[in-house]
């Protein structure tokens, strides 16, 4: 954003706390806790296995989640039964990564981009193929995709059809699971482009799954960074790209390749290779190349260190 | 490639480049065709006697020959396809209508609702399908003597099981595939995924199996008749009859062989375009 | 087509007007069209392209592994100075494995699941020749090489065990066994995480500056190619547009179409845009000969001439662009740092 934009901070879109996931005996989520405001873009970053995917579909009523809350304009969605979660489906919608698997392949584009109105009756069916050709152009279609088929489509085709699928009911956020991760990088710039102008024009909050900085730098406001089902830092965009704190922060900007010739990306961290997380004290310890004998000890808590920042470290800000 | 061309559409056009599907197509047609309008226009009734013409060959006046009671084989084949073929679709739409919506709600809730079913399904693909047949037509026995009905019903019953277990299988592959989890978060009911989403994708295997289990009816119904179970004329009651004046002594082969010619050749047929469909069905096979 | 110079004695590798097609519903499609570029030895090359620019088929036509129905439809690919192809299938046996390794995205395909990690090397090992025990040793050592630490114990693992870095080693490890002069790595790193690309990536230059190994890096980000490789060439629509040492590249690209796929990647420094330049359109359905340039439709620096014929590939200090916008017009644009 060129202009900081002030997000009422007072009463969140989404207020999360402690939210815990688990799969049979393996805790996938280990008391999350985030506020998004209206309008605002948080990204979640991680690796695989940080829960992010995890955390998006929980939120999104497709997992059951196994502990603490999640208020969607207050209205808690942990343990909120399958007649309550109708209402809130026009409000809060997913895009998945996949644009092939996503869509129906046995049904046409306008079909499937009608299939919201249908299903809540928001639009009643004589003025719903008007509907669609406006949600088709708002998302840079032409209105002859209506009659086409998914495989027709180009994958950059295929997620402004998943987009225009989301934004059928007029939500007001939008959970992007990797929106872009399947794309090759020219359409990724344009879907990228689309995402900032729909959410300028309506107000969006989106709260943005991402493993690519460079895409969570473009439309982020604020980060939060997930290892290992646990959230180790949180902070504006600007400011976590400047200077990160959590030594995994650090080691997620150090190994994001840049353009430039020779220069490597780094990589920081234990020379053990990809050692799993730790089970007692910090989680990170057995991979952080700062690991003390305290953080083998203690829990690092999320700690509020200004700004706006928190960060989950007993040395925040030090080692390489 | 056109704006028309939807999935369904594009598996006919792969079926309509397959040889074989597109030969036992043709075949069967021309099967149905025979048995359906053949013995109007040939005039000859399947049922008359005509004592002084028995154990016929093949001639010009009876092209397949008489049977034992002189009446003309080839009105006989030809009726008894009626029944055949009947038979075959009509149980196989009783076994796919049940098998797909237990398989379907079986998928779909999974849990205790999947295992209560599918234990059924497992105790009843443990009777032997035979004596189940058989003791469905004697409890229909006294109600419909010689109908066909019972027959449907008894042989549908029994095919179901497997039908059940794909769309099952199927179903539960398809849930989570992320068009179908885009419909829940979507706002969409249970009623709703299955009928729009699960369903239509699930249908390939469905069309396939059904394709071959109407040779698996007609075959077994064959059975039942030459078992003495079945409906009056039939195939099977006709190679039953075939068989039946084989001796040493005198062949009356047509007795056997027209019958059990129409009868592999329908079977064949099926698998042929069965064979087809599967592949026009499977988006991974080769264009 | 490259300027018809005879082959560099040191160029261990050279394709010469390189072709591939797949029958299509729709008639053949080119996903190799005249591709040629040389390698020296000990050399790292990235190609680099989205999606459907042919680099993957490509990769596979250097040793002959295009799955029917696709073709190797033309071009010549020398080794050393010879024609493989001139030997049919033997010249290329010949090289598969020995000389040319090659390491895919996906190990998991690449890894019989049902096989034991450190089995799958030691029969690789026992098909060059080494007696049981030797082939044993040799799969620990290799797999000791590649960082797969505790490598004794990895040797029994299965693939499923292993995380996605570590199969990625032990793909390393079966490419080394043959002792290779080149390695064909095409896109290693695509499905790892990012800090376990990082050190897949240093592991490979440490291999790669040890045993003097020309490296074949096929890869659809830019970035990667850049700090890996001392030369890049940019595919589009089954040919190579731009060819330069990575350095030259990266400060002042000279072809339209690199420099669009470097400007429209978000950056991770320097200022940010509220918007980031994408190129128009899609790619071209790569089912005619292409009769003029085939970036024209989406270049922002299409003239009519472009139009009009096919520019070929000409090379000039060292580089190489198939391109015929003044070098001028190009360089002018703001150098990326």
């Amino acid at each position: 954003m060129a202009e900081a934009i002030r997000h009422d901070r007072v009463s969140p879109l989404l207020a999360v706390r402690d939210l815990r996931v688990d799969y049979g005996t393996r805790r996938a989520l280990h008391g999350v806790g985030f506020d998004l405001a209206r309008g605002e873009t948080l990204a979640l970053v991680g690796e695989s296995g940080s829960g992010k995917s995890t955390l998006a579909r929980a939120l999104a009523g497709l997992l059951p989640a196994s502990g603490g809350s999640a208020r969607f304009d207050g209205v808690e969605l942990v343990g909120l039964r399958p007649r309550g979660w109708r209402p809130l489906r026009r409000r809060l919608q997913l895009v998945f990564q996949d644009p092939s698997s996503s869509l129906d392949p046995r049904l046409r584009v306008g079909t499937i981009v009608a299939e919201p109105l249908a299903i809540h009756r928001s639009v009643p069916r004589p003025r719903r193929g008007a509907k669609v050709a406006e949600l088709l152009a708002q998302v840079g279609l032409a209105q002859g995709l209506a009659a086409r088929w998914p495989h027709q489509l180009s994958g950059g085709e295929r997620q402004r059809v998943a987009l225009a699928r989301a934004l059928a009911t007029e939500p007001e956020l939008l959970i992007l699971d990797e929106p872009v991760s399947s794309l090759d990088v020219s359409v990724q710039a344009q879907i990228l482009n689309l995402l900032a102008s729909l959410r300028e024009a309506r107000g969006l909050g989106y709260l943005l799954i991402a493993h690519h900085l460079g895409v969570v730098r473009q439309l982020a406001d604020r980060v939060a960074v997930l290892f290992a089902g646990r959230l180790v830092e949180e902070a504006p965009g600007d400011l976590l790209f400047a200077t990160p704190l959590h030594p995994y922060t650090r080691a997620l900007l150090a190994a994001a390749p840049r353009p430039v010739a020779g220069q490597l990306p780094r990589a920081l961290g234990a020379a053990a290779g990809e050692a799993p997380a730790a089970a007692e004290g910090c989680a990170y310890r057995l991979r952080c190349p700062i690991a003390a004998e305290r953080c083998a000890r203690e829990v690092p808590a999320l700690r509020e260190l200004g700004a706006g920042r928190r960060a989950a470290c007993h040395y925040p800000g030090e080692g390489p | 490639m056109s704006a028309g061309a939807g999935p369904f559409a594009e598996a006919l056009a792969r079926l309509r480049r397959d040889p074989g599907a597109l030969a036992g197509a043709a075949l069967l047609a021309a099967i149905a065709a025979a048995c359906a309008f053949g013995p109007w226009l040939l005039g000859q009734d399947p049922l008359a006697t005509a004592p002084a013409l028995r154990h016929q060959p093949p001639s010009a006046a009876h092209w397949f020959g008489t049977d034992a009671l002189g009446r003309d084989l080839l009105a006989r084949v030809l009726v008894g396809g009626r029944t055949s073929l009947a038979v075959g679709l009509a149980a196989t739409a009783v076994s796919v209508g049940i098998g797909t919506l237990y398989g379907a709600v079986a998928g779909l809730y999974g849990g205790r609702i999947d295992e209560l079913l599918m234990r059924v399904v497992d105790f009843l693909y443990g009777v032997p399908y035979m004596f189940l047949v058989i003791l469905i037509m004697l409890l229909f026995a006294d109600t419909a003597r010689g109908e066909p009905l019972p027959v449907f019903v008894a042989l549908g019953l029994v095919q179901w099981l497997t039908m059940a277990r794909i769309v099952r299988g199927q179903v539960l592959s398809l849930r989570e595939r992320e068009f179908v989890l885009a419909a829940r978060v979507a706002g969409a009911g249970d009623a709703r995924i299955l009928l729009r989403h699960l369903l239509p994708n699930a249908l390939g295997p469905v069309v396939v199996y059904a394709t071959l289990t109407v040779p698996a009816v007609i075959l077994l119904e064959s059975f039942l008749s030459f078992l003495g179970l079945g409906v009056a004329l039939s195939w099977g009651e006709l190679v039953a009859e075939g068989v039946s004046v084989v001796n040493p002594v005198r062949s009356y082969w047509w007795l056997l062989a027209f019958p059990s010619g129409f009868l592999a050749a329908t079977l064949l047929a099926l698998n042929f375009l069965g064979d087809g469909l599967r592949d026009a069905l499977d988006p991974r096979s080769t264009p | 087509m490259s300027a018809g110079s005879a082959p560099a004695a040191s160029s261990l590798l050279e394709v010469q007007d390189l072709s591939v097609r797949f029958p299509g519903e729709a008639g053949e499609l080119r996903a190799v069209d005249g591709l040629s570029f040389r390698l020296a030895r000990g050399e790292v090359l990235g190609l680099v392209g989205e999606s459907g620019c042919g680099k993957s088929a490509a990769a596979l036509a250097l040793v002959d592994l295009v799955a029917p129905p696709g073709r190797r439809a033309g071009g010549r690919i020398l080794w050393e100075g010879v024609d493989v192809a001139a030997e049919g299938a033997r010249g290329f046996r010949a090289l598969r494995g020995r000389r040319i390794a090659m390491v895919f995205q996906d190990p998991m395909t690449s890894l019989n699941p049902y096989l034991r990690v450190g089995e799958q090397l030691a029969e690789a090992a026992r098909l060059r020749g080494a007696g049981r025990r030797a082939a044993r040793a040799r799969a620990e050592e290799l797999l000791e090489r590649v960082g797969i630490g505790d490598a004794a114990r990895q040797l029994r693992a299965w693939p499923h065990e292993l995380s996605g870095g570590q199969r990625q080693r032990a793909m390393l490890a079966m490419a080394l066994l043959g002792e290779p002069e080149l390695l064909v790595a095409d896109e290693p790193t695509t499905a790892l995480d990012v800090t376990t690309q990082a050190r897949i990536l240093a592991l490979l230059r440490e291999l790669q500056r040890e045993r003097g190994l020309a490296v074949l890096f096929i890869t659809h980000d830019l970035a990667v190619a850049a700090g890996l490789c001392d030369r890049v060439a940019v595919m589009y629509a089954g040919r190579i547009v731009e060819e330069a040492s990575a350095a030259a590249l990266f400060t002042r690209p000279l072809h339209p179409y690199t420099e669009a796929l470097l400007a429209c990647s978000p950056p991770m420094d320097g200022p940010r845009g509220a918007r980031l330049r994408s190129i128009e359109g899609l790619p071209p359905r790569l089912l005619a000969a292409a009769r003029a340039c085939t970036f024209a439709p989406r270049c922002p620096r299409a003239r009519p001439a472009c139009h009009e014929g096919e520019p070929l590939l000409e090379e000039r200090g060292g580089r190489s662009r198939r391109c015929i916008a003044p070098e001028a017009e190009l360089a002018e644009a703001a150098p990326r740092g």
